[in-house]
């Protein structure tokens, strides 16, 4: 057990040194829901290998975007709140779903279903990345897996 | 004393059972269901063509449904909303009797062409109401749901609200509620069974 876990780290540490970082991020499954008023809301799961901070997004298709979070109140009411960032990294998955991180694009064009839409996402460590997000019917906005109660 | 009051509830759970007939139980419900249903308030604000809407008289005899929110939040009502407009179109003789109603808890922003607009977008059938933000608070205390409060400055506040959908069958009471994260296949089954529960006085 000991001697894979050195070999283990002997990789890792070749890998790191290695001219081209291992660091890896990838974003999964980016969409928006059609808006019908004047925002929309952009769910997506950020994977990264190393600690990241995901602190900002923009895009042609709204005025801002900010990062938000979705409050639930002991007394079953919700709501809104601005995020400063969302933290990332190892064995720690980003997930923005309906109901808890999303990122809210205000004053949001007309957006249909099935469209695809560039909004570039801003991470402290691994720089702007842009990501075609689809336009989904809102009630497919909880992914591919099904919604489980928390 | 006990006793005597009692008796006209088992009355009631017996005259209930048999009326339903087809077997309609809160054990069916797959929603947040109430220990015992309780009946429908009343409160009076305005629809989106500017006239009055009396809630308990304009959904008597009807499956109605009834939510808090505003329209510039775009991650939680719209979830709740199209999930209903699917069960309308999925059930088109549930959706002929019943009735989906969103009352703003933004009035400000919500003006009676946004709301318009926007419920247009899931299904022209729903009702948009709104009215003086005292109006609006009573609705909710009539309702029994927290007060929505405005929270942040600026153009950009956002609104604390409750975060469910309320059902009535058309018996007049409320029998569940639907939390945000309900399913498609819940709505589609609670909503059938709810628009079976036969009107008060057919």
């Amino acid at each position: 057990m000991r001697r894979w876990l050195m070999v283990a780290g002997a990789v890792l540490l070749a890998a790191c040194t290695s001219e081209l970082s291992a660091t890896e991020l990838t974003i999964d499954d980016p969409r928006i829901g059609a808006p019908a008023g004047a925002n929309a809301a952009m769910y997506f799961t950020v994977q990264s290998s190393a600690e990241d901070r995901l602190t900002g997004a923009r895009t042609e298709v709204a005025s801002r975007a900010e990062l938000h979070e979705t409050v639930h109140g002991d007394d079953g009411t919700m709501g809104m709140r601005p995020v400063e960032a969302f933290p990332v990294g190892p064995g720690q998955d980003l997930v923005l779903e309906p109901g808890g991180a999303h990122v809210m694009l205000i004053d949001v064009d007309e957006l249909a279903v099935g469209e695809t839409v560039a909004v570039t996402l801003v991470f402290e460590e691994a720089g702007e990345i842009e990501v075609e997000a689809t336009v989904v019917d809102p009630a497919e906005t909880t992914g591919d897996h099904d919604h489980h109660d928390h | 004393m006990r006793r005597s009051r009692l008796l006209p509830l088992l009355v009631l759970v017996t005259v209930l059972a048999a009326a339903c007939g087809g077997g309609v139980s809160s054990d069916d419900l797959q929603g947040v269901a109430l220990a015992e249903p309780t009946p429908k308030p009343d409160f009076t604000l305005t629809d989106t063509d500017g006239n009055p809407f009396h809630f308990a008289e304009a959904t008597r005899g009807k499956l109605t449904l009834l939510y808090f929110g505003y329209t510039h939040c775009p991650d939680i009502y719209p979830v709740h909303l199209a999930q209903v407009a699917e069960t309308f179109d999925q059930l088109p003789q549930v959706a002929e009797s019943a009735v989906m109603i969103f009352v703003t808890v933004d009035p400000e922003r919500d003006t009676p062409e946004v709301l318009r607009q926007f419920l247009d977008k899931f299904d022209s059938r729903f009702i948009g109401l709104t009215g003086a933000p005292e109006e609006l608070e009573a609705a909710q205390m009539a309702v029994g749901v927290p007060v929505a409060f405005k929270e942040g400055e600026g153009d950009d506040y956002t609104v604390q609200h409750a975060g469910q959908v309320l059902a009535w069958a058309p018996d007049g009471l409320l029998y569940a509620q639907y939390p945000f994260g309900t399913r498609q296949s819940t709505w589609v089954n609670d909503l059938r069974l709810l628009s079976q529960i036969p009107p008060e006085e057919a």
